[in-house]
């Protein structure tokens, strides 16, 4: 793993895990194993930054559906006995992803000339193809008794 | 008062509405999650004030500032978004806009920024 890709994975799990403690009550955040393996299978959101013209990030955010429900309703302020619509839980894991995404990208991008645009999260349950990943990095993060985890892969642009 | 919120996602309009429902108390919410909603919602309710999303699936915040503008509305309105680069600030800035906040707009923030606008004494 490149030193700019680890550096980049520490800002992700800095910036999560702010998000998480101003949107929420959650007190316990832990990382967990990191690893350069491409994850497969996918069950939560994504989203793609392009940088400038010839580099394009994607970020997501990876964990069980329950893990999506726990953190759902933690920042919707939920009782935790209650349903949470998948529709409700995809949405807010999305919300928590482009929230921290967009931080990552004013901390990391802020002093560069290269524009960097972000899209809207795209929700993932199932097969996660990326032909065109040069490098990956996914690091786990407990929170509570639940496990996710946040993942950069740099995708090849096409020239 | 009345305030227009703008956000594609219903997680945010319910934690921005909350938020500033713990800052000035009661007030009237509407709510809209894309722009061609939130043009109708200005016409049809004529809202105090518009906290607008900068992406949304349609146009942008900046987009639906511009036409609203076009259209002579003269209330206020401000931006939460996690895109809060000095080039979207700046434009939103020109617009007319009175505050951009990072989202997530933490109670405290909204406080700040009412206040320098005075919707907060």
């Amino acid at each position: 793993m490149t030193p700019q890709l680890t550096k980049w994975m520490s800002v992700l799990q800095d910036c999560f895990r702010d998000c998480l403690t101003s949107m929420s009550e959650v007190k316990k955040i832990q990382p967990g194993t990191v690893s350069s393996d491409p994850i497969k299978s996918m069950c939560g959101p994504i989203i793609q930054v392009k940088v400038g013209a010839n580099s394009c990030l994607q970020i997501g955010l990876h964990s069980d559906p329950q893990t999506q429900q726990f953190l759902g309703k933690l920042i919707e302020e939920d009782d935790p006995d209650d349903f949470l619509p998948d529709s409700d839980s995809s949405d807010a894991v999305g919300e928590i992803l482009n929230i921290f995404v967009g931080q990552f990208v004013r901390t990391v991008f802020i002093k560069s000339d290269e524009q960097a645009v972000l899209t809207t999260p795209i929700f993932i349950y199932g097969q996660l193809d990326l032909p065109a990943i040069l490098e990956f990095c996914s690091q786990e993060v407990q929170i509570d008794d639940h496990k996710v985890s946040i993942f950069i892969g740099i995708l090849k642009v096409k020239q | 008062m009345k305030i227009l919120f703008v956000d594609d996602s219903k997680t945010m309009l319910k934690i921005n509405a909350s938020n500033v429902k713990k800052v000035i108390g009661d007030f009237e919410v509407f709510k809209a999650s894309n722009g061609a909603e939130a043009l109708a919602a200005v016409k049809e309710h004529t809202p105090d004030l518009i906290v607008l999303d900068l992406v949304l699936p349609d146009m942008t915040g900046l987009d639906i500032l511009e036409q609203l503008n076009k259209l002579g509305f003269n209330k206020m309105a401000g931006f939460i978004s996690s895109m809060k680069t000095n080039e979207n600030y700046q434009k939103a800035m020109a617009l007319g806009a009175k505050f951009f906040l990072d989202k997530p707009a933490t109670p405290e923030a909204i406080t700040k920024a009412f206040r320098d606008i005075g919707v907060l004494k």
